[in-house]
Order: C-alpha cells, then structure tokens, then sequence
C-alpha cells in the first residue's frame, strides 16, 4: 500500500490565533515540548510558527509577525511520494497537512528523508515497490499507458553459494546500477526483493519488449565483479490498454507485476537465458 | 529621646495633548527584531484608521517592512517614495528599531498658458 502523509506527519502542535503573544507561544513551546503552532484565522490557516521563528523573533511580537510565509498546504490523503514531490518542486520549508480545511499535522523535510530511509533499499540504493505503485498510479490518473517489466537474476543462488553473500551484494548493486543507468527517460525502476526488479513504463507492449531485450543483452554483455558474466530473464505484462477508465489502479498495478512476475518464471525455465514471455492477460478495466 | 516625624508626599504632573489621530503618522519603518512587527502596526492603526495603512516587506539587512499611508502613494510613486525614505531612514535605523517618519510631499506646478 503506497503510503499516506497522514502515517508519518507531526502531530505535536497547537492552533493559535494571529493576534497570540510570542512570549506565551515559547513558554508553551518549552513546557509541552511543541514544536510548530499553525496561525488560524478566520478558519484559514494562514501561517505557522516553529520552534526557529520563536528563537528568533521578540517576545513582544504577535503569532502573525513572527510566522515563516515559506510553507505550502496539502491534505491528509496525499501519499508521501506526492509530498516527495512538492518539496523538490517547490521552496518550502515545511507543509501543514489539512483535512476538511483544519491543520492536522505538519511535515517538515526532514521528517520525510527519515521516513524515505525505509521505503529505499539500502544495498542497491533503489526505491522499493511502493515507489512503482505511486508512479503507476500517477501514469493511470493521467490515462497514460503502463506495462511491467519483471526482473528475475539466472543462478544467482549459484552465485551466492559457490562466491559468498558478500560478492553477491556486490554483483547484485552493479546490476541494479545497470540497469538504472540504462532505463529509458520516463521508466521507474524498484527492487521488488531478493534479486527481483520491478521497471515501469508508460509505453506499449511493443516498445516495452524492446526495452527489455536492449537490458537483457547490456546485462549478457556485461563483465561483473570477479569476472562474472550474468544472465537475467525477463516477464512483461500491460501495455495493451487501448481505452477505458481504470476501476482500482492499485490492484491493476500488483495484478501487472503478478502477471509480469509469472511470465518471468516462465521464462526461467526455457533453456534460453535471454527470452521475454508476454503475458497475454489484458488489464481490467471497468 | 525626641519624637521621629516622618511624611511621605506625591507630587503629581500632569500633560495634557490632543491624541494624534492615527498615532504613528505617515510611515513606520520596522526593524526585522523590533517589539512591535509590521502586521501589530497595519493591524493597530486599521482598527483606528480602517483601510488606510500598508505593509511594504522590504529585502533589506535590518529592516523587515515600511508601514505606510496609502494616500501617501497617490502623489508619488511607490517605488520613488520607499527609495527617498529608505535613503535617509535605512542610515539611522537598526534591527531593533521601530522608526515614526512623517512625510509632507509637496507639489510645486508652474504652467504658462498662451493668451
């Protein structure tokens, strides 16, 4: 499940009004340990003082002259890639999270690089699915076409067995490297687990196989550490949607991977290292 | 032993003014530390003087914003008005400052007209 900004947000703070005294706010502040009091007025949240703004500001001074104006608001529903998102887009310093036009929480950049640590993989340095699901959920709400390229590593259990963990991380990482260098502008790339990858693209079957006979020959072609010389197989699904609304996008989307992840297997087991399985199931769509 | 007097006595002064309407006449220049913050003022003098005050933020080392009499622009452009009093208002002025300007603009027109 892509995750929602309403999971990781501060909670810890305190609705005041503009005309609220600075000196109350750090006294408050320092007793009940709050960090951030969003400026209400007239039901509109207008601004917001952090535990900065009180430092610096005179205590003299009312909540709306030493508010920061560099802040954005967005609602509770917004999945954290989304937030990712506006934080690289936009200046701000911090957002407030809203639900029915009343502060329920804020986040602030840093909040989010520590909750993005989990949803990274730490060896190849890689998003995790949930990435794929909102970037597949964005291509859908967009009405854009999408397909799944599934990844699965030949033998490498061999690998592991007969070279050691350790040199497995590292065969691992430079696929992974690989075939982030070398995925087209607009694809999105995870590790789905063990030595599975996930691509996304917003193209049809035809230009997706393409795709991933042009990854599976730069992988064959390719030298890795100790001179090892890997395969991988690929599984495709999706791309075919011609028209319609798509009912569910998150269960389209793991049906896809499913799909794709199934053809892969049957592509496994042919004698052939380099052999792409379409799936010939078709999206649901309503 | 005699007996100890002591008295205690207040003198008191009064002044007496008429109150300035509104009491921050033209223009208020803030200082980005200063007790009283630019939106306190618009907000202070809006309640005597609805309507007729404005917040100019300005990007300057010590002062946050000039608080303003709107009729003030009406003669003169904003941007030549902020620069004349920031000249000689941005030289006194520092972060903790609040500084009261008054500002008369005076409007000299000579025409000749053929008879």
């Amino acid at each position: 499940m892509i995750k929602k900004v309403s999971e990781i947000m501060d909670v810890n703070f305190l609705k005041v009004g503009p005309l609220d005294c600075v000196s109350a706010m750090k006294n408050i502040a320092l007793e009940k340990n709050i960090n951030y009091f969003p400026i209400v007025e007239n039901n509109k949240t207008i601004g917001v003082v952090t535990y900065k703004e009180l430092i610096q500001a005179h205590p003299n001074r009312i909540a709306v002259d030493a508010m920061t104006k560099n802040y954005s608001v967005i609602t509770h529903e917004m999945s954290i890639w989304e937030v990712k998102s506006i934080f690289e887009d936009e200046s701000a310093d911090l957002l407030i999270v809203e639900k029915n036009k009343k502060p329920v929480g804020l986040v602030t950049p840093s909040l989010l690089e520590k909750e993005f640590q989990k949803h990274f993989d730490l060896l190849t340095g890689l998003p995790k699915t949930d990435y794929i699901l909102y970037q597949a959920y964005e291509l859908i709400k967009r009405e854009n076409e999408i397909s799944i390229i599934f990844i699965d590593v030949n033998n490498f259990g061999i690998i592991d067995k007969k070279y050691g963990h350790v040199n497995g991380d590292i065969v691992l990482k430079e696929i992974a490297n690989t075939l982030n260098q070398h995925k087209p502008e607009k694809t999105y790339i995870c590790r789905f687990g063990g030595d599975e990858f996930v691509i996304l693209t917003p193209f049809q079957v035809e230009v997706t196989n393409k795709i991933a006979q042009e990854l599976l020959d730069i992988i064959a072609t390719k030298t890795f550490c100790n001179g090892f010389k890997i395969s991988i197989s690929a599984g495709i699904s999706g791309g075919r949607r011609i028209t319609g609304r798509i009912s569910d996008s998150y269960s389209t989307v793991l049906n896809l991977i499913n799909i794709a992840s199934l053809a892969c297997s049957q592509a496994k087991m042919n004698t052939d290292t380099i052999r792409i399985e379409i799936s010939s199931e078709s999206m649901d769509i309503a | 032993m005699g007996k100890t007097y002591s008295t205690k006595k207040a003198d008191i002064v009064i002044r007496l003014s008429e109150f300035e309407m509104p009491p921050m006449q033209d223009v208020l220049i803030v200082g980005k530390k200063a007790p009283i913050g630019p939106e306190a003022a618009r907000r202070m003098v809006d309640i005597l003087s609805p309507e007729q005050y404005e917040i100019i933020q300005m990007d300057h080392p010590v002062i946050e914003a000039i608080v303003i009499r709107k009729s003030l622009m009406n003669i003169l452009e904003q941007d030549k008005l902020i620069t004349t009093i920031m000249e000689e208002g941005g030289k006194i002025a520092n972060d903790q400052m609040i500084i009261k300007a008054q500002v008369n603009i005076t409007l000299e027109v000579s025409k000749s007209i053929e008879l």
